[in-house]
């Protein structure tokens, strides 16, 4: 039996949520997606049974973490979605790169694919939760071991059930994904937190928002500049880190609704000529998603390994803080006076971004059929011509390259370097989260438009098919 | 006799935060409803916040 298949049995055995008999109605959705951002929430504030406050200064090196894997600190939901995300992605790099010979296809492929992850990330889900266990053993009473125990179950149980909170927003029951969901929510809370925040929570790297510093900076006519630039403490956040924020959430939204029109005439609509918009962000946010996924995990290994083998930990502390800027344990603001302080390390975390960012986004191509291959191929399945060719998948496919992968290229190359610089000016919720809030938020603007219309016209169920 | 092929159109694709999963198979043996879920994580949740309460460590 191949590991693929060990990972496959070890899916099909675990619990999982049973199919929507029919569809739900959209309020139906509505109410089954809050629900479980509202308990996801309620975790992310229970801490863990057994934790010391002395163990906070343990937790807060976890910035990345804490935007890409919707995770905090101490609590329930410390290791997020992490095992979910970093299952995935795996799992996606070893077939789009062919290491493991996957036909997506195929059914039973299919179904071994996501049966493989979930087996993959129920392991992560027991290795991280033993390890922060063992971690965090050192200032407790009881023995090393009843300690990671008793930390490992809580984590093991309440990560299981975030997974299966997502299973159930997934396979139909929700809308959307539990996933994007909860890292929506995750950044969102740290937004609020930056802007209306009335008191620091160190574990969770929250500062005193800017508008309540902002009232007490006026009532005691303290330093008003600090407040336009941050030019002191780590974490504080500033005029121009609010500006910038909303100025990129604009440009953002204006780069997602570019479309790149390609024109087609449709066999099944008498020949009428249309046009297939391509998303100029051809790979939306994956790049930036996939980089700081990397980065989240080595930042969450290396500090795992402290406790392990020192030696490691080096080695990942060097590696990991090319990821984060300004990087972690410094007293460098982040703000966009961090350009001032430590130039060499603003430039070699934007080289990190950008070549890994445009790796990933054109592996992303492969891995998810957006490639000019399978599009033309669904297009000719569609009975879908373009003007003035031929039928023919690899005439379209020939066609379709010219576009598809310069797109691709280039919407990885904007995404990252949008992320990049919104670091660099001290965004609030970090140049990722902002990327990812708005990317999730548009698309489920999309999906709610989508859901909808469906609702409102039941003839279009039929015409596409659903 | 040979199982027979689904037709190919619909796969439920899923991509959302960069994930790519598939939900047309079902080969899972142990399936829960989806109020269990919710159920449970509740439970799960006034479990450990009575432990911290009545028996801290």
């Amino acid at each position: 039996m191949s590991f693929m298949d060990s990972l496959a049995k070890l899916g099909q055995v675990l619990p999982a949520v049973t199919k929507p008999s029919q569809k739900p109605s959209l309020n139906q959705k509505l109410i089954w997606s809050i629900v479980a951002v509202a308990i996801y929430l309620v975790m992310s504030s229970v801490p863990l049974y057994g934790l010391q406050v002395s163990n906070s200064s343990f937790f807060s090196n976890f910035l990345l973490e804490q935007v890409i894997f919707a995770s905090t600190a101490g609590t329930l939901a410390q290791l997020g979605i992490g095992p979910i995300i970093t299952a995935g992605l795996i799992m996606q790099i070893l077939v789009g790169s062919k290491l493991i010979n996957m036909n997506l296809n195929d059914e039973e492929d299919r179904a071994k694919f996501t049966e493989a992850q979930k087996g993959l990330a129920f392991i992560f889900i027991i290795i991280e939760a033993f390890l922060f266990g063992f971690a965090l053993a050192g200032n407790s009473g009881l023995s090393r071991l009843d300690f990671a125990s008793i930390i490992a179950g809580q984590l093991i149980v309440a990560t299981y059930f975030i997974l299966l909170l997502d299973e159930m927003i997934q396979k139909g029951w929700g809308l959307g994904s539990g996933v994007s969901l909860f890292i929506l929510a995750g950044v969102m809370k740290i937004m609020f937190w930056y802007m209306f925040g009335i008191v620091t929570v160190s574990s969770q790297n929250l500062p005193v928002g800017f508008f309540p510093s902002l009232v007490s900076t006026v009532v005691s006519h303290g330093n008003i500049l600090d407040l336009i630039v941050n030019t002191t403490k780590p974490f504080q956040p500033d005029l121009v880190g609010l500006v910038s924020t909303i100025g990129l959430t604009i440009l953002i939204i204006y780069l997602e609704s570019i479309n790149i029109n390609i024109p087609v005439t449709s066999q099944k609509l008498r020949g009428i000529r249309r046009t297939i918009p391509l998303n100029f962000l051809y790979v939306s946010s994956i790049p930036v998603i996939f980089v700081s996924v990397l980065g989240a995990d080595i930042e969450l290994f290396s500090t795992l390994a402290s406790y392990v083998s020192p030696g490691v930990q080096r080695v990942l502390n060097a590696i990991d803080s090319a990821f984060v800027f300004p990087p972690p344990n410094t007293t460098i603001p982040h703000s966009v006076y961090a350009l001032v302080e430590d130039p060499v390390g603003a430039v070699v975390y934007a080289l990190v971004f950008l070549v890994l960012g445009i790796i990933f986004g054109l592996v992303w191509v492969e891995v998810a059929g957006l490639d000019p291959a399978t599009q033309a191929r669904s297009l000719v399945e569609a009975g879908i011509e373009i003007p003035g060719m031929r039928s023919n998948p690899r005439v379209i496919e020939g066609i379709l390259a010219r576009y598809i992968y310069p797109l691709a290229f280039f919407s990885s190359v904007i995404v990252t370097l949008i992320a990049v610089v919104a670091t660099f000016l001290g965004v609030y919720g970090t140049g990722v989260g902002l990327i990812l809030a708005v990317s999730i938020a548009m698309q489920y603007y999309s999906l709610l438009a989508y859901e909808r219309s469906i609702e409102m016209y039941p003839l279009l169920k039929r015409i596409i098919g659903e | 006799m040979p199982p027979t092929k689904k037709k190919k159109e619909n796969i439920p694709l899923m991509s959302m935060a960069g994930l790519v999963r598939y939900y047309e198979e079902e080969h899972e043996k142990v399936k829960i409803d989806p109020k269990v879920v919710i159920i449970g994580s509740i439970v799960v949740i006034g479990i450990v916040i009575a432990l911290s309460r009545l028996v801290p460590i």
